[in-house]
Order: C-alpha cells, then structure tokens, then sequence
C-alpha cells in the first residue's frame, strides 16, 4: 500500500496539466462543436514560440508566457475566423481535412525551422523534489503545473460567468440564433473564443515543454490525451476537465504500476473505451 | 428517360457531350503516346552514366539526428580524396571514373529507411549501398539491399539485432557485440566502483533494448548482480515514474540503460526530480553525443557512463587520407566549430572500405563487388576490418565517461580500456555524486 | 440535376486500368513501383471513401486493419512458412474478425466518437503488439516469404486489390444496400424509420472494407519486407486516407482514384525532400477545401454533371 502512495501523488499532479492540455478544445467544442484535431500541435507551437521567446529575451519561462500568450490568441482568432469559421456546417468532412491539414503543416514547419532535435524549456525546477516522508517525493514541477492548471481552469469559469465576451460566448454556443438577434456576431465571438483558447494552449505547451522534451510531432500524442480528458470528464465541461484528468493521470500510472510501464498508455486507453461505451458523453457531460 | 429524349433536351446537353467526346479522344491520344514515350526513355536510360553511384540512406532528421550528423561533411571530404586524379579505374567504361553519392534522409524511421533503399535501387540504380546509424537505419536497408542483390556495406549499429534478419549473402557490416564487447566493458566499469552491486535495467522495446536487455540478464545473475526489470517501455513515453519507484524501493545503485537521446532526458530528469540518483549510470545510444549530453541540462551529465567505439584518442589512421583520428577530429572542429563526435570516424571507415572494394573490383559488375567486399583486408580509422564468414567484422570498444570540459561544455573521457589497451585512458571513473 | 452517365465512362475507366495493368510491359522498374503504390492507396481510399462517403462510418482507425493484416502476414510466412499470397488472404480475414470485435464496441457510438473509438482501438493494438513478446516487440518483423515473389507478382496482387476494391464498391452501391445507404446519407431522419436494415448495411460495409484494406495491406507489406508496430498502427495512414479521399472528392467513386494519383505524384516527386512534400500536402488540403470543398471530383460533378461511375439507376 505504502508504494502506492507515489502513483497516486504523481497522478493528482499530473492530472492538473493534463487538464489544461485539454481546457481548450474541450471549451471550443462546448461553443462550436468542433474538435479541433490540430490541437495538440498548436500546443506544442506555444512551446517552440516559448523557446523562441526565451533565446531572444533571455526570459524564464514563466515570463515568456507574457510574450506567448498574446500571440497564441492572434494565431488563435486568425484561424478560427478565417479558416474554420468558413467550414463550419453540417458536413464533417471539411473541418476533419482542415484540422488535419493545419497538423501536418504545423509539424512540418515546426521540422523545417527547428530541426528535429529534441526540446526543452530549462528551469531549476525540472530537478527539484521535496521529500515528504521517508518514501514519497513532491516533484516540485508537477507541483507547479498543477496549481497553474488548477488556477487557468478558475480564470477561464470566471471569465465565463462575470465578463460581458465571457457571457456572449455563452449565449452563441447555447443558442446560435437568439445570440444574434440580441446583437452578437457569432462568428466574431467564436475568433474570440478559439483566441482564449488558445491562450490556455499557450499555457498548456509553456508548462510541457518545462515538464517534458517535445519535438516537432509530438502535438498528436497530446490530442489524445486531451481527446482522453475530454471524453471521460465530460465534454464542454470545465470542471470535468480536472476530473477527467485526473482519471486519466491515474488510471496510467495505476496501471503502469500493475502491469509494466509498458503498458502505461494502454491503460488510459482502455479506461478511455470504457467510458466511450459506456457514458459517451462522460462525466459532468450533458447527454 | 430513353436516349432519344436525352438528346433533345436542352441543357447544352450536346455542348457537353461534344466537350466529352473531344477530351476523350484527347485523352486517349496522350495516353497511347504514353505507351511509347516509357519505352523510349527506358532504352535511352540504358546508357551508362559516367560515375559510380553509391546510395546513402542516412537519419539526417528525427530522433537519431546526432548519429546523421556528420553528413555531408565527412562524405564530402572521403569523396573528394577518392576523386582526386580522376576516381577510380571500372573497365566498363575503360578509365577512371569519379565516385559520387546520393544522400537520402531516413528520417530515423525503420519503414521510410526501408522505402528510400527500395528507391535508391530501383530508380536511382545505385552500384553500392553504404548505409550507418543505429538497427533503425542498418536493419530494413540490409533486408532491401538482399532482396535486390546489390552489395552493401554497412556499420555503426550493434551485431546481434544485425545478425536477427540474417543470414546475409550481399550485405556486410562492422561494429562490436553487445555479448562479446559491451557487457565485459560496462561491467569492467561497474567494478571500478563501490556498489551494492543492484542493477535496474531502462530500455525501450526497440531492437538495441530487446537485444541488450536479453543479453544483459543472462550474464549478470551468474556474476553476482540482482537485476531488476519492469520490461521495455515505447519510444517517447513521457512517465518514467513507475520504474524510479521500483528503483529506489530496491536501493538499485547501478542504472543500465539504452535508448534514443530524448528518452533519456526525459528519465534522466525525472530520476532527478523524484529524488533518484543512482552510484552508476551507465547508458548506451543516448549519450554518445555533446548534443545529446548538453539537452539534458545542468549539471545533470557529470559522470554518465557509456560506450565509446571511436575517440581523437584512437590510435588508427585512414587508408585513403593518412589523417589519425586526431586528426579527422581536429579538422571536424575546426570546419564546425563543434565538438567531435564518434561516428565521424565510421562514417570516414565505410568510404575506405567502399574505395578500397571499387579498386580492387574494378568493375560495377554486382558479383565481383560482393566478392570484393567479402575479401576485404584493409586497416581503417576504426581499426582492422576483415569479414568473416557471417558477413561481420568486430571492431574494438571501450568504455568512456563524461565530464566537465575546458573546451567544450562536456567531454569524453577514456575511463577503461582493459579489453583493447592500445587505445589509451584518459581518465578514471568515479561515482555520481 | 441528374447526372448523365455517357458511355465513353467506360472507356475512360477502362483506358486508365488497361495502361495500369500492362506497366510490366512497357514501364521502367521504377514505373512498376509508381503504379504499385498507386494500386494500394487506390483500394484503401476506395474503402475509406466507402465508410465514410457512402455509409457515414468516420472511421478513423483503418490503420488499426493495416497493421493487424501486415503481422499476419509477416506471423504466417517467417514462423509458419505459410504460403505467401494464402497469407494475405488470411489477413484479409482476420482484419474481418477484427472489424467484428471492434463493432461490438464502438457501434453503440456515432459520429466522431466512433472515428475516436476506432483510433483508440488502433493506438491500443500498437502499444498491444510493442509489448507483445510473440512479435519481438517494438523491433518489428521482417517478411521472408520461401520462395519470394518477384516485384511483378507484387505488382498485380496489388492491381488486382485496385480493380477488386472499385468493382466491390460499385456492385455495393448498386445492390439493395447501397440503396438503402443512398437513402440514409440523403435523409437520415427517414431512413431510421427502417433502422435495422441500416444498422445490418453499415456493418456490411463496415466489415468489407475491413477485409479489402486487410488484404492490400498484406500485399503492402509483402512489398516493404518489414513490418513495425510504430508506423503501421500509426495514424499516419488515416491522414493520408482522409486526404486522398476528400481531395480527390468524397462520396464519389472516382474521387479516391484521382486522390491516390495525387498523392503518390506528389510524394514521389518530393520523396527527396520529405517534409516539404507534407507541407505541400496540408496546403493542397486547406486550399481545396476553403475553394473547393467536394473535392476534386466532387467540384466537378457538381459543375458539369459529369460522373464516370454513376451508382445511381438513371
């Protein structure tokens, strides 16, 4: 039992940064009902601009996350607005190749400029631990991410609730055409808010790229992983985003401390299935 | 709606069918011509090129990037050597002729290896393969270079996932054995230091960490070292937090490791942040490189062990430029003005050892470079190369351990030679603190 | 505007696969390869355009059949000795198997929460067959077929999968359950109303195309001697399916037929440079659909009402 303690310490702490990593598009799917397949890679963009940002500034890179952010939320807005915007409709299809097409052009420009070399936004902290007893271990990184994770998720359900943007948002995402009969662009509304969503990738791919190397494909393993929050915590859903994480988080280090690491992954995935069949719309979804 | 009614209809409908019939026939005409056109370009390709070709499948981008790194600059420099009064003599064409080569990016991905052979032979038409880099770039070429008859000459990855796709017929390769030299090394290090001698074994499931891990477990226990092994893990897996648990539940002292280089800084990191750092940490594949030592951060390489099949220290000289390995590595340094690495010498080896194989052949004839290759007896910059009768040739290796440099960041030290002591030491090992 | 079929369909079609089937003949080795690729990812599309196209199944896991047939494959002939092309076949069948086992899971879903389910199911058989010791893990296998077949019995294995795959979808299309699939993709709220029938249709389809991509995956893999679990479970291939399917047009026959050609043009032509064919790939993609959003053929159907294959009874 005693060992145990770590897997579920690590998981709870990991789970926080996995829900971040999913806040966005699990937001932009409440309001558009769109999932942005490009997401995991526009994350991982916020943590080559990050490096970008720390190598000409020589900022931390927590600061960088000033520079970072903004121009997430410009990349975010020119997309939704000039691409997405424009296939939004019944079909499928097209938001499927776009979304598509944005990942692989990403990933390959991403390739092209930076290389293939493997990445990491250095701090001090990636190293420290702070011992909790004679068996247990507090990263402090993982520390960190969770708190931040914890407080983007706060940030972003006030904005929702107490700003006049936060509340528009809401009214088109719930009610298309009453939203625009009260004065509302949608359309304009929806740039805004894929732009705030990707501020909370930017921030998202800030604290990955502190807390794991990334290189320029690693984008899709972090979709599914947000694909995992989102189904299993419920989908549009902000709270649900911590749980699923959560769930998510620990049902692979859990797993991994049963069966091998080597089937860390496949446990989250089957976890994943099971909700899928099971409770589709997840846990704090609407059905 | 029969047919007759269609054609009265007035949709511009006859407009259409008029616009049809013509492109059809437009079609049709391009592609009959198209019969033709192959075949007269397939018999004007049947004149012979003036040069010798040699296809080079290299990881120029991915994962193994460091080990691609030295290219083209080492091939460069081998070829224009090789062509400098004029190639080499081929009795096909009567006179000397230059060697060229046709650089292609694997993308350190085994199935892309594999596809950009298969392109090398049959568009390109390569004479020769020569090929490097780890059992991701070496295997899936050595399969496709059998299957189409062409004689390959390949090095830089370990013998036994080599021997796996065997036996060869066309297809040579030099490098060292995990069995024979990696384990007496790594070992030979281990034994320098005070441990409690519990080894916690990290490798991915990928034809090195299959090979090693198995080889590994057999001649420890034997040896008196308690081996603990959670089984591999896949390429770019983020958590390593399951094993470092296991690891300090069981007091391991002695980390055995071998992975691609961004694995290892996410393990080695993690260790680090979860409180894990073990006496030894000895790690194949990961940390040849400055590159790849430098990505971990900090202070965080001092005193990680590894193999070290190629030094400025190495006491061997090239047939085709008389340099020393000193040499090759002063020149590197100075064009680059980066640290030196160790596949530049193997990279240097395989076009001696090509150039040697084309003069003695004299011909493009694909038996006679079989034949060529298999009678091979040549001393390179990594050593002594003669293939035996499975088609290898081991080369010397030694064990090495990174320390703060004065030059550069980090360096390489020679920190046990015991199995090849004409290669000297340059250090002595110590404990990671 | 119904379309017109015109007969000279026939003669295109026909053309097209005539020139193909005899590039033994006149073509140069690397033109053998060309046409190999290009019969492969004419069949796969052929069957993804028919999931997703016809019978409104996102499938977004095909790779999880491609991989599952290509170690069959490679199982069968290095550890049995099976013969080589009864070992594609097998393939093809366990694919089937596959694709029954995956229904019981991922049919209660829709949309794409069935494309995720089956990507899930894909991503669970990689990290399943990297840790699985029976397949030497994650090294990957090679395909040693005894004798081994030369690159032109390859090479009509694979044209045979190309015409196989376009005479499957047609004759689908012209049954009875390609009627009922018509209906249901014209009008989903009516065609519930004969729900089982529909239910029975999808996983028709949803197991043929299983068997179709299984098998000209083992023909794949047969061509490329090696097989691992990293690149043939990824979802590289969905992405290049998706592409050649909606570039060249989905919900049309010859849409995958001119998305393949693309394709393989454009990688070849830019083999040498990799990842700029990709970008290449993904701008292609985004500006067809910002201008062109049926896609090639689609465009054009809808333009001049002109349709090579016509499924419909006119």
């Amino acid at each position: 039992m005693q060992d145990l303690l770590q897997p579920i310490l690590n998981g709870i702490l990991l789970g926080g940064l996995y829900a971040v990593i999913a806040l966005g598009m699990n937001t932009m799917f409440g309001i558009v009902k769109l999932v942005n397949l490009a997401h995991g890679d526009l994350m991982i963009l916020s943590s080559y601009l990050s490096l970008v940002f720390i190598a000409w500034l020589g900022l931390n890179p927590f600061w960088s996350l000033l520079a970072v952010a903004p121009v997430m939320f410009v990349v975010g807005f020119l997309i939704q607005g000039f691409l997405l915007n424009r296939v939004l409709g019944k079909e499928m299809e097209p938001p499927l190749l776009v979304a598509f097409g944005l990942s692989i052009i990403l990933q390959n420009s991403l390739l092209l400029v930076f290389t293939p070399d493997a990445r990491s936004l250095m701090t001090d902290l990636s190293v420290k631990t702070i011992p909790l007893g004679s068996s247990l271990n507090l990263p402090v990184l993982y520390f960190v991410d969770f708190l931040l994770g914890c407080a983007v998720i706060l940030a972003l359900h006030l904005f929702f609730k107490r700003t006049y943007l936060g509340r528009a948002i809401r009214a088109s995402s719930d009610d298309e055409v009453g939203a625009r009969l009260m004065g509302i662009n949608t359309r304009n509304i929806y740039a805004y808010a894929m732009g705030i969503a990707m501020m909370t990738a930017a921030v998202a791919g800030v604290l990955v790229g502190m807390t794991f190397t990334f290189y320029p494909h690693t984008g899709p393993q972090y979709l599914i992983i947000a694909f995992g929050v989102m189904i299993i915590g419920g989908l549009g859903s902000m709270a649900g985003c911590l749980v699923g994480g959560i769930i998510l988080a620990e049902a692979q280090l859990l797993g991994a401390h049963f069966t091998g690491p080597g089937y860390q992954l496949l446990c989250g995935y089957l976890v994943l299935l099971i909700v899928l069949g099971l409770r589709p719309q997840g846990i704090f979804g609407k059905a | 709606m029969d047919k007759k009614e269609k054609q009265k209809t007035k949709h511009g409908g006859v407009n259409r069918r008029e616009f049809m019939k013509k492109s059809a026939m437009a079609v049709g005409t391009v592609m009959t011509s198209g019969l033709t056109l192959p075949a007269m370009v397939k018999n004007a390709s049947a004149a012979k090129r003036d040069h010798i070709l040699i296809g080079r499948p290299n990881p120029g981008t991915g994962p193994l990037a460091s080990f691609g790194e030295g290219t083209p600059w080492v091939d460069d420099r081998a070829l224009a050597q090789i062509n400098k009064d004029g190639g080499i003599y081929i009795k096909e064409f009567g006179k000397k002729v230059p060697v060229k080569v046709k650089i292609v990016d694997t993308e350190s991905n085994p199935t892309k290896a594999g596809e950009m052979a298969s392109r090398l032979v049959v568009k390109d038409k390569v004479d020769l393969m020569v090929f490097y880099h780890t059992p991701d770039t070496v295997n899936p070429v050595s399969s496709m270079v059998e299957r189409y008859k062409i004689p390959g000459i390949s090095l830089d990855s370990p013998l036994e996932p080599w021997l796996e796709g065997g036996p060869y017929k066309w297809t040579f390769h030099a490098f060292w054995s995990v069995e024979k030299d990696i384990v007496p090394n790594y070992i030979g290090m281990w034994e320098q230091v005070k441990t409690n001698k519990v080894v916690g074994i990290l490798m991915p499931n990928d034809p090195d960490g299959v090979a090693w891990s198995a080889v590994f477990k057999k001649v420890l226990k034997p040896k008196g070292y308690k081996v603990i092994d959670l089984g591999r893990f896949p390429y770019f897996n983020k958590d390593f937090s399951t094993h470092i648990n296991r690891w300090k539940k069981e007091k391991v002292e002695i980390l055995l490791g071998n992975m691609i280089p961004p694995d290892f800084t996410t393990a080695w990191r993690q260790c680090h942040q979860q409180g894990f750092v073990p006496k030894v940490a000895t790690i194949g594949k990961a940390i040849l490189f400055p590159s790849a030592v430098g990505a971990l951060g900090g202070d965080l390489p001092n005193g990680l062990t590894t193999e070290v099949w190629w030094s400025p220290h190495h006491p061997f000289k090239s047939s085709l430029t008389g340099e020393s390995a000193r040499d090759l590595c002063d020149a590197w340094t100075k064009a680059t003005s980066k640290e030196w690495l160790q596949p530049l010498g193997y990279k240097h080896a395989g076009y001696e050892i090509a150039a040697d194989v084309l003069r003695r052949a004299g011909t493009l004839e694909k038996e006679a470079l079989r034949k060529a290759i298999a009678d091979t007896d040549l001393n390179t910059i990594v050593g002594h190369i003669k293939f035996n009768q499975e088609n290898y040739s081991r080369t010397p290796l030694v064990g090495g351990q990174w320390v703060k440099g004065q030059k550069f960041p980090w360096d390489l030290k020679i920190v046990y030679n015991k199995e090849h002591p004409n290669i000297p030491m340059t250090g002595n090992v110590f404990a990671i603190k | 505007m119904a379309d017109r079929p015109f007969k000279y369909r026939w003669w295109l079609l026909g053309i097209l696969f005539v020139v193909l089937g005899t590039i033994p003949l006149w073509g140069s080795d690397y033109m053998l390869l060309f046409g190999l690729l290009l019969c492969l990812y004419m069949a796969m599309s052929q069957m993804w355009n028919l999931l997703v196209g016809y019978s409104g199944l996102l499938s977004l896991g095909q790779q999880a059949f491609i991989g599952f047939s290509g170690y069959t494959v490679a199982v069968l002939t290095n550890y049995y000795g099976v013969y080589v092309w009864l070992s594609v076949l097998i393939g093809g069948l366990f694919s089937v198997l596959l694709a029954l086992f995956m229904s019981l899971f991922i049919f209660r879903m829709k949309g794409i929460f069935f494309g995720i389910g089956t990507w899930i199911f894909a991503e669970i058989l990689l990290l399943w067959f990297s840790n699985w010791e029976y397949v030497k893990y994650g090294t990957g296998l090679f395909i040693k077929p005894a004798p081994p077949p030369s690159m032109i019995m390859i090479f009509y294995a694979a044209f045979i999968m190309a015409l196989g795959s376009l005479a499957v979808v047609y004759l689908i299309l012209r049954s009875k359950i390609g009627l009922g699939l018509m209906a249901m993709r014209d009008n989903e709220e009516v065609s519930e109303t004969i729900g089982v029938e529909i239910f029975r249709s999808k996983l028709f389809c949803f197991l043929v195309a299983a068997f179709i991509t299984g098998t000209t995956a083992g023909v794949l893999y047969v061509f490329q001697i090696f097989i691992q679990p990293y690149k043939a479970f990824a979802i590289d291939w969905t992405v290049i399916l998706v592409f050649i399917v909606i570039i060249g047009g989905i919900g049309t026959i010859e849409g995958p037929i001119v998305g393949s050609f693309l394709y393989v043009l454009l990688t070849q032509w830019l083999a040498d440079y990799g990842h700029t064919s990709m970008l290449i790939l993904g701008l292609i993609a985004i500006t067809i659909m910002l201008v062109a959003p049926k896609g090639i053929m689609g465009t054009l159907q809808e333009k001049t009402g002109f349709t090579i294959l016509s499924p419909r009874r006119i």
